[in-house]
């Protein structure tokens, strides 16, 4: 506890280590940086970037050549329910062609056709906009950044270290990250000149995610507890469908990808073909939040699968019809990683247990146009930012606003550290974040740290999930604050140990995801109305008075909340 | 099918143990259960002091490679099945960071 910890200096400190942090390592080293990238895990298979199946939009117009950057903004921002950042959307419209091209030079092959990118359209996209490689179009990404940072010889990445809080100078201004390092289980500091947070986002604090274990919203709380502003955090994504069983694949988009590939159908226990209650006209095809809210509504009512969620079926089908479906979209029984037919679930026979799960954090961290938060020195990009995809997010704007934003924060965190001298190091600070850090191992309370974790997750997804009210939500931040207050100060490990020790990260992370619940959970219950993901069946209609954001701060050790205009582009369209 | 299924698992804490030790676990089986389901299970309801990788459950991350009834592969991907005894170890007994945890590959200059 006494020895003293390693200090290591650099001029750019990156936290986490998906598509933005690995973009913005390399853009930061262009500007002549020295750079240190840390991931609680392993550099380019942390986080969920590489999990991403497609598609990433620039608007080229190859495909449609009626395309171009207004007409994204425009969609995308009609897509965030007119209350993005429109400052953040005008540069992501307009940078997006050439971070593509940037990826094509780092050694990315996009599918192409006759010398030009072919491109997809989704729904809320006006033209075909959407870039992909096969049906992997994050690993590639992920895979192309890591092997351009591998020749640079300014970076430096750093396996299973687990950043627990941000460092700030006498004049508030953040000058690196404490943490530990998890194969030795020592204490370790990163100096910088800048630091820049790319954790994603905080899936995990719901009991059904698309994602990894790893989104546990660490960079929302890191941010917060330094004073920096966060907003529109009341929003979530859910997607209507992932597996639910068995559950060695619970989350995982393979299964559920029929619904549109084989247009499967929808039932719930009853074997009703229940859509025709919500939307007899689209059905399983209506778009995503409708058909997300009929299956958590049929799940809630007492109509659920075995498993808890619904069935998804195409045995409508002849057989022969499936077969050559499954030949021609997946190139085999193998459906994203999930071979269907080991799992049991040969879907000319059976049908497959699906439901909801939190997909992405449209809410985030407060930048400027510099992706540079209100605290001097911190920085931030990707899905932890808020502001740009407003109330909700259209398909294929993650990926590229993870290399948008990473390019403005890597370029404005190394003009930082250029101008500016060695930061000191507040000594004080690093005792007390030891102490906070290391007492997690002493405690004897019993409660195991995953039950904790279960019980935040089972809340946050029964009363602040895809469909919430202002009575669940006042229950929510009752039991939160239980949690918080009871709970928590009676978790302890299975093992002191300080090696690798799973649980310990975990009661860290725990302490993240109450911080972001609570945030979600105020923000959620202070707007009054229903808009993009955010939907209170006690107030259902979009008010047009709530053409606002809502802002997350700290004052005095307390959660405020705070309603600001939105930020407007100038010469934005009227929408 | 087996109602349980037996799984003896490396497990080796360099700071407290002296050499490597195996432990058995009985998990109550799952249809189509795979033994990083296995291991998950252990490290949720029996031994929160588990150590492995692996967090995509589909094959991508590959982070949970390991020496499976001695044979390497992911574990996501290996499933239970009919067998009654399962030995997990680590891909490789000389990179071991804590039970089934290897150090990995970073990139340091």
């Amino acid at each position: 506890m006494n020895e003293k910890e390693e200090v290591v200096e650099t001029d750019v400190l990156i936290i986490g280590s998906g598509a933005a942090g690995l973009r913005a390592a390399i853009e930061a080293s262009e500007q002549g940086s020295t750079v240190t990238v840390v991931t609680k895990g392993i550099l380019h298979r942390s986080g969920v970037s590489f999990l991403a199946v497609q598609s990433c939009c620039a608007p080229f117009g190859h495909t449609d050549p009626r395309d171009n950057p207004r007409a994204y903004f425009e969609d995308t921002v009609k897509g965030g329910k007119f209350v993005n950042n429109e400052k953040l959307v005008q540069v992501m419209t307009t940078e997006a062609i050439d971070r593509i091209r940037d990826l094509e030079m780092y050694g990315m092959k996009w599918e192409r056709a006759h010398g030009k990118y072919i491109q997809l359209k989704y729904p809320g996209h006006t033209y075909a906009r959407s870039l992909f490689l096969d049906h992997q179009t994050g690993l590639a990404i992920v895979n192309t950044l890591i092997k351009e940072i591998r020749k640079r010889n300014n970076v430096k990445g750093v396996n299973d270290f687990f950043a627990t809080n941000l460092m700030t100078s006498a004049n508030e201004e953040v000058v690196g990250a404490m943490g530990i390092d998890l194969q030795t289980g020592t204490f370790k500091v990163y100096l910088a000149k800048s630091t820049i947070i790319a954790t994603g986002g905080a899936m995990e604090v719901y009991s059904y995610t698309s994602g990894t274990c790893e989104s546990t919203g660490d960079g929302y709380a890191m941010a917060y507890r330094v004073g920096a502003e966060l907003m529109d955090m009341e929003f979530v994504q859910f997607i209507p469908a992932v597996a639910y069983y068995p559950k060695s694949i619970k989350g995982t988009s393979g299964p559920a990808t029929i619904l549109h590939t084989l247009k499967a159908r929808l039932y719930n226990s009853k074997r009703e073909r229940f859509m025709n209650k919500y939307s007899a006209k689209h059905m399983e095809l209506d778009t995503r939040d409708v058909v997300a809210r009929a299956i958590y509504t049929e799940i809630r009512e007492g109509r659920a699968s075995p498993h808890g969620g619904v069935w998804l079926d195409c045995s409508y089908l002849p057989p022969e019809t499936i077969q050559h479906v499954v030949n021609k979209v997946y190139g085999g029984w193998t459906f994203l990683g999930v071979n269907m037919l080991d799992y049991g679930l040969d879907i000319r026979r059976v049908a497959v247990e699906v439901g909801p799960a939190a997909h992405y954090f449209m809410g985030g961290i407060r930048v400027n146009d510099k992706w540079e938060t209100d605290i001097p020195g911190l920085y931030a990009a990707g899905e932890v930012v808020g502001g740009m995809h407003g109330a909700n997010r259209l398909a294929g704007n993650a990926l590229i606003d993870t290399q948008v934003s990473a390019v403005r924060a890597g370029e404005h965190a190394a003009e930082r550290a250029r101008k500016l001298t060695r930061p000191t190091l507040d000594r004080k600070q690093i005792v007390k974040e030891k102490e906070r850090v290391f007492l997690i191992l002493k405690r004897k309370g019993g409660y195991p740290v995953s039950k904790a974790k279960s019980k935040i997750q089972n809340l946050m997804w029964e009363k602040v999930g895809i469909i919430r009210s202002g009575e669940t939500l006042k229950t929510a931040l009752r039991e939160l604050k239980k949690i918080r207050n009871r709970l928590v100060p009676r978790i302890s490990l299975k093992s002191d140990s300080k090696i690798y020790n799973r649980e310990w990260v975990e009661v860290l992370e725990l302490e993240n995801m109450l911080d972001v619940a609570e945030m979600t959970t105020k923000a959620a219950l202070l707007r009054e109305e229903s808009r993009g993901a955010h939907y209170r069946e006690d107030i259902a209609s979009t008010r047009r008075e709530w053409l606002k954001n809502i802002i997350i701060g700290q004052k005095h050790r307390k959660m405020k909340l705070i309603i600001v205009p939105v930020v407007r582009a100038q010469g934005r369209f009227d929408g | 099918m087996a109602e349980e299924t037996i799984i003896k698992v490396f497990r080796y804490d360099p700071q407290r143990d002296e050499k490597p030790r195996y432990q058995l676990y009985r998990i109550p089986l799952e249809k189509n259960m795979s033994v990083l389901r296995c291991l998950e299970y252990i490290r949720k309801e029996v031994d929160g002091g588990l150590a492995f990788r692996g967090i995509c459950k589909i094959g991508i991350c590959s982070l949970c490679l390991m020496r499976i009834n001695g044979k390497i592969q992911l574990a996501c991907r290996s499933l239970v099945n009919n067998k009654r005894h399962i030995k997990i170890e680590p891909v490789d007994k000389h990179r071991v960071v804590r039970d089934l945890v290897v150090i990995e590959p970073s990139k340091d200059h």
